[in-house]
């Protein structure tokens, strides 16, 4: 649900002392609006890091975040966070241009990558995927039916969302993977 | 949890062990606090005093690895001194129930104990049953046979000064906890165990819960307000993961994954996971699963999934042996494996013994990440001191969006799924998880109905050429993730007139194929009303303890706290009238979304719906490694084991790798240990790229205390090597009289910790701690031993 | 004196720094290059900057009483004295009140460092670069002094600091209700076993802007109860001598920093 800045700000302050000190008396009069969120649109999410599940609300102007700050609204976190969740923003500003923004490949004793479009790795994935499919899949073992591709895993997943794990976790079943692990292990 | 973390609120007791919530879940220290300010307690029991302790109001220190011992003392304590909530302990445990005759405690080792496969035959651990087949009972408490007598007899040898003599806590801080917690037996009284990896990762971890568990039954703190056994998840959506089963051993919703060897068919299927129970006392909500197993199987297989071909069943791959993470890489190192796919982990750091997961990823041909960053993991082929030349593996680097760039939900810690929305485009060609999936399995199956088509010879296609597979709306070139939240809810098949509908919740499902449902346990989070998971209603339930029913929604059912028939007497009366989770009016419920249906009174049926039995195991029949939690010594340890004659746990089996690089103290005399910092998440890509964060912890640093320091000639800031016999490390040494040395059997005993955030490939690099941890774990979980090892360290 | 206050309530800190980085959010300030730790602890940076304007001190772990261990964490920045020393040392009168909290004026400031000398607390530092913000303000110029501005500049109802807190540790409110709110703190803590429980904050400099909560004295954490006087006499006569010579300068800020610092030796000889 979008969130309207009026009732950010307005929270923001509620939560910050009133939580604390039972009083909302410190909301006086009407400051002007900072620059900084004029003209954003703000829309809420959830921290990416710990099992927590803090929301917080994040400012985009001309579909540019601007501003991530704990959503006030939200019961547990209650506008607070981490020192982590506080620099959520820097996952979505990319301030040292960590962030992968392109397909790379590095072929068998490659020493750097190279670059190629989606449409080629997808091909070049789903090829390697069939060939070890065919390759080592075992469909009886003892007369009993097992379909089976012994010779391809799959990891991780702990920070993808649940429509994600649910995907990946069919995907992987279905390609006949049984080495299938995720975070949760360790 | 089973609880949440507002709940944390409510507790008269927070017992913090196991886990440094103030570093890892800062959050939960709103609740803390919150705890504290109504006049709550707080208890840390940790090997260091860490920022959790620098809050609480009884702190004691611990070795790792220790947990079982210290625990087990509390145990004894409420034991000896009737500290019980005992109405609580009768009713609603399996204290009063009879074992059978046979069942024996010798020396470390429970009856039924192969030494050669490291195994248990369980037969001695049974129940005895009446001849209607419901277990028998002693409510009295008296029988020499019953799991409480069993239970004293098995706590009463850990005494305060075995207490002691195990963990270095001293005698009095040991005390001074179990009094504290102990106060909560009382039935208005309540204390909340908060635990994270601390008690996990170790060879005795499940036991270590299990100490957790016993001691909330018997103060009967478990269903209630402020209440519970709360394992604080570390990834944002672990939960969700866990719950999706991206794991060898279950599929969605905690269903058993089909084994190769019993589950050969439906039927076999069936009956190997379906318990069964004679007690009319018992709800054995298990009794469902055909209908989870068959609904997932139509929402997998749709049209194809028949009555008469086990709806796809044998589409579904058999394991043919348990393959948890340590022994995926193991089998990768013997070359098993052609490829892998890494979705957003980064195993090089992440994982035990990381020398030996390097030397495996290098047997692959080919391996895809898909991930943020480059992480250690995808760039290893290029490390320093790599044969980059002689590494043939492929490796594709896909660039992802991250949580604000894209739309979907994750699941907290208290179940609650919430949903998230794009806020921007992520940078350059990068994509969703989910349009990665969708498209690459389009993709192969484009290719299996090409080969198909052309006659050629193929692997079985089948499960992808008949799987249910349709993620787009027409003409759409994305995936839409509200599409598979429905179908994770699931949908009527084929009842009349409801064709197509949304599953209202799981009551409906059915094992006849008329219904879909991709996820029992989310059934009811995306219904006929919309999107419950995005739900932003801040009314509080009539109880008003904090539970936001309308804010997102929570599994199972939107229940708020599992087990919270526990909460009452059998009249239906809260334990708290001040903190009542539900109650019962005599003919409905009120308050939380009820266990177990909301028909049933209090003292009709039983409030742990899990268990056939219905009531809570103070005695576990089913666990790898015996009935009653032992203290046991880690595989590399400084000490001798004064429980029993044992030093592993002896039904630990040790993985070939393993065995020839078990280090001891003559050359690695001091504890190793490993944690987080606040700073930094998991294997570091996601903190150590942003420079907010990096400022705050740029380095590898480990730990260790001014007597250790003085002995090493380190000082505060100096660079040191610390060694393993699995590897070395560099790193910084932070000198500090938070650490001590612990008085173990006489002898002070020295422990260096480190965090494990490092590894090589992101803006601010390090040694990785896992270089040095041993890939042996917990016989049950098989989760790694992260958290006791043995190390040196040197001044470099 | 301002009308609001901080509150720093080291005995609910938790230590998860989200002040420091939701301050670097808000006003947009880039990240410290930092090695190992800079101060006791895990304190990084050591000290406030330019670039860092408020921070946490971890103090080393007090065991005098070995059954109640005190590990005092502190959130530290500016304290906004109401008798600022600062303000009253700027030649330039570039440092100012606005809503009882000491703000530099950028546009005046021509980085002598006056202020920075003056502060017993080190907090103002003169930027020894440029940084503009993603949102296009240049929150630092070089060559100018620059420290919290109690969200001033970016004005919002509380500020960034605050709002983050997880605990309770930072709050943000009426000076008096802050003062009540603290002493309630004190006497709690006493009867929880830390006698030496303490409030610093209350007339430091005519009353400090930041009311902090201690376990322990306020010396332990280098918080002097009696800071040194400001000598007002000789501060005047620096800045009578600046007046004369910044005549010179052509309102060049190079210039006149030299003339400032001409002016201070000149008033130091005299």
């Amino acid at each position: 649900m979008p969130v309207t800045r009026r009732n950010f700000l307005k929270l923001s302050g509620a939560t910050a002392a009133g939580a604390f000190l039972g009083g909302t008396s410190f909301l006086t009069g009407c400051k002007p609006l900072p620059d900084k969120l004029k003209g954003t649109k703000e829309s809420s999410t959830i921290c990416p890091y710990c099992g927590v599940g803090c929301g917080l609300i994040v400012s985009a102007r001309n579909g540019k975040v601007v501003n991530i700050e704990g959503d006030p609204e939200h019961p547990i976190n209650k506008g607070s966070l981490c020192a982590k969740g506080a620099a959520l923003y820097q996952i979505a500003s990319n301030p040292i241009k960590r962030r992968l923004d392109k397909v790379q490949y590095r072929r068998p004793g490659g020493t750097q990558w190279e670059e190629i479009t989606w449409e080629k790795a997808f091909e070049m994935m789903a090829e390697r995927i069939k060939d070890a499919r065919d390759k080592t899949f075992i469909e009886k073992e003892n007369n009993v039916t097992v379909n089976r591709t012994a010779g391809i895993i799959g990891l991780g997943g702990a920070a993808l969302d649940n429509e994600e794990c649910y995907v990946w976790s069919k995907f992987a079943r279905l390609i006949g993977l049984t080495y299938l692990e995720n975070q949760a292990r360790i | 949890m089973t609880n949440h973390w507002i709940d944390i609120r409510n507790a008269d007791v927070v017992f913090i062990i196991g886990s440094n919530a103030a570093e890892n879940h800062p959050i939960s220290f709103k609740y803390v606090q919150e705890a504290k300010d109504r006049g709550g307690k707080m208890i840390n029991v940790d090997p260091r005093f860490t920022k959790t302790s620098s809050l609480a109001d009884v702190y004691a220190p611990i070795r790792p690895g220790t947990d079982i011992a210290f625990m087990s003392g509390i145990i004894n304590y409420a034991l000896q001194n009737d500290f019980i909530q005992k109405e609580y302990v009768v009713e609603y445990t399996n204290a009063a129930y009879l074992i059978n005759p046979a069942y024996k405690f010798n020396d470390g080792i429970f009856s039924g104990y192969d030494s050669g496969k490291k195994t248990y035959e369980k037969d001695t651990w049974k129940y005895q049953l009446d001849d209607k087949g419901i277990p028998k009972k002693d409510k009295s408490l008296k029988d020499p046979n019953c799991v409480y007598q069993l239970m004293k007899k098995h706590f009463e040898r850990y005494t305060p000064e075995k207490v002691e003599s195990i963990s270095g806590c001293p005698v009095e801080s040991f005390k001074k906890v179990a009094e504290l917690y102990c106060s909560t037996h009382k039935p208005d009284k309540v204390a909340t165990i908060m635990y994270a990896m601390g008690a996990t990762q170790h060879t005795i971890g499940v036991q270590n819960i299990r100490t957790y568990s016993i001691l909330q039954m018997l103060m009967g703190n478990m269903g209630l307000a402020g209440g519970g056994i709360n394992a604080l998840r570390g990834e944002s959506n672990v939960q969700g993961s866990t719950d999706h089963a991206l794991l060898w051993h279950i599929i969605p919703g905690y269903l058993g994954a089909p084994v190769a060897s019993k589950d050969v068919n439906l039927e076999a299927y069936i009956k190997n996971n379906t318990p069964k129970t004679n007690d009319p006392m018992s709800m054995n909500w298990w009794q469902h699963k055909p209908k989870y197993l068959v609904s997932m199987l139509k929402a997998w297989f749709g049209e194809n999934a028949k009555k008469e071909n086990d709806f796809c069943y044998d589409l579904l791959p058999k394991a043919h042996k348990p393959v948890p993470y340590m022994t995926m890489f193991e089998d990768m190192y013997k070359g098993q494996h052609k490829g892998a796919i890494f979705m957003g982990t980064n195993p090089i750091v992440g994982g035990p013994n990381s020398n030996l997961i390097l030397k495996a990823i290098e047997k692959l041909d080919w391996m895809i990440c898909a991930d943020l960053w480059e992480t250690d993991t995808s760039v290893f082929w290029k490390r320093p001191g790599a044969n980059t030349a002689a590494i043939k593996t492929e490796v594709f680097l896909l660039p992802m969006v991250s949580s604000v760039e894209k739309e979907g939900s994750v699941s907290n810690s208290g179940r609650w799924a919430q949903w998230r929305y794009k806020a921007q485009q992520g940078p350059g060609n990068s994509i969703s998880d989910l349009d990665l999936i969708d498209e690459l399995f389009l993709k192969i199956r484009e290719m299996y109905e090409h080969d198909v088509k052309a006659g050629k010879k193929v692997a079985l296609p089948d499960p992808i050429t008949k799987a249910n597979w349709s993620y787009r709306h027409p003409g759409e070139h994305e995936a839409d993730p509200h599409i598979v939240a429905k179908e994770i809810n699931g949908y009527y098949v084929g009842k009349d007139g409801k064709k197509g509908k949304q599953m209202e919740n799981f009551l409906k499902l059915a094992a006849d194929g008329s219904t879909a449902c991709g996820n029992w346990i989310y059934s009811g989070s995306y219904t006929e009303k919309g999107n419950m998971m995005a739900r932003r209603g801040l009314k509080d339930a009539s109880n008003k303890i904090g539970m936001y029913p309308e804010w997102s929604w929570t599994w199972p059912v939107n229940r708020r706290i599992i087990y919270n028939r526990a909460a009452v007497n059998r009249k239906g009366e809260p334990w708290d009238p001040k903190r009542w989770v539900v109650k019962w009016t005599g003919s409905a419920w009120k308050g939380d979304v009820v266990d177990g249906g909301a028909t049933a009174g209090p003292d009709q049926k039983n409030p742990f719906i899990m268990n056939p039995e219905g009531v809570a195991r103070l005695f576990a029949p089913a666990l790898a490694d015996g009935p009653f939690p032992e203290h046991f010594e880690p595989l590399e340890t400084v000490a001798r084991n004064l429980m029993n004659s044992r030093q592993l746990n002896p039904a630990v089996s040790v993985l070939d790798t393993m065995k020839s690089t078990i280090g001891s103290t003559a050359r690695f005399p001091y504890i190793g240990t490993s944690y987080r910092v606040v700073e930094h998440w998991q294997a570091g890509a996601m903190t150590r790229n942003l420079p907010w964060l990096t400022e705050l912890v740029p380095d590898m640093f480990c730990e260790i205390s001014l007597s250790l320091a003085k002995a090493k000639g380190i000082k505060n800031g100096d660079k040191v090597k610390i060694s393993s016999a699995r590897g070395e490390i560099d790193s910084y040494a932070l000198v500090t009289d938070r650490v001590r040395p612990f008085k173990i059997d006489g002898k002070m005993v020295e422990m260096v910790g480190m965090i494990w955030h490092f590894g090589q490939g992101c803006a601010e690099s390090g040694d990785s701690c896992n270089t040095l941890t041993p890939s042996v774990g917990d016989p049950n979980s098989s989760i790694p031993e992260f958290k006791a090892f043995l190390v040196n360290i040197q001044k470099a | 004196m301002a009308e609001k206050a901080f509150l720093v309530d080291t005995s609910k800190c938790q230590g998860c720094r989200a002040c420091q980085v939701a301050c670097k959010q808000w006003n947009g300030l880039p990240g410290e290059k930092t090695e190992f730790f800079a101060g006791p602890e895990y304190t990084n940076p050591g000290k406030l900057s330019a670039i860092t304007w408020n921070h946490v001190i971890f103090f080393p772990i007090d065991r005098s009483n070995e059954t109640r261990p005190i590990w005092t964490i502190m959130h530290k920045k500016c304290f906004h004295c109401a008798e600022a020393n600062c303000m009253a040392v700027c030649p330039e009168k570039a440092i100012y009140k606005k809503d009882g909290w000491t703000v530099i004026d950028q546009d005046k400031c021509i980085g002598c460092g006056a202020c920075v000398h003056a502060c017993v607390y080190q907090v103002p530092e003169i930027a020894e670069i440029h940084h503009t913000n993603d949102a296009g303000q240049h929150i630092i110029v070089k060559d100018r002094s620059h420290k919290c501005n109690a969200c001033t500049q970016n004005e919002r109802e509380i500020p960034a600091c605050v709002t983050v807190c997880p605990s309770g540790a930072l709050l943000y409110d009426y000076r008096n209700k802050m003062i009540d709110y603290a002493q309630k703190r004190v006497k709690e803590l006493k009867a929880d076993g830390y006698p030496n429980a303490s409030i610093y904050g209350l007339d430091q400099y005519g009353g400090l802007g930041v009311i902090t909560v201690l376990r322990d004295k306020p010396e332990k954490y280098d918080l002097p109860v009696n800071p040194p006087k400001f000598d007002h006499v000789k501060a005047e006569h620096t800045k009578d001598v600046y007046a004369l010579l910044s005549t010179a300068t052509m309102g060049v800020p190079a210039l006149k920093r030299f003339a400032y610092k001409a002016a201070k030796s000149i008033s130091k000889d005299a």
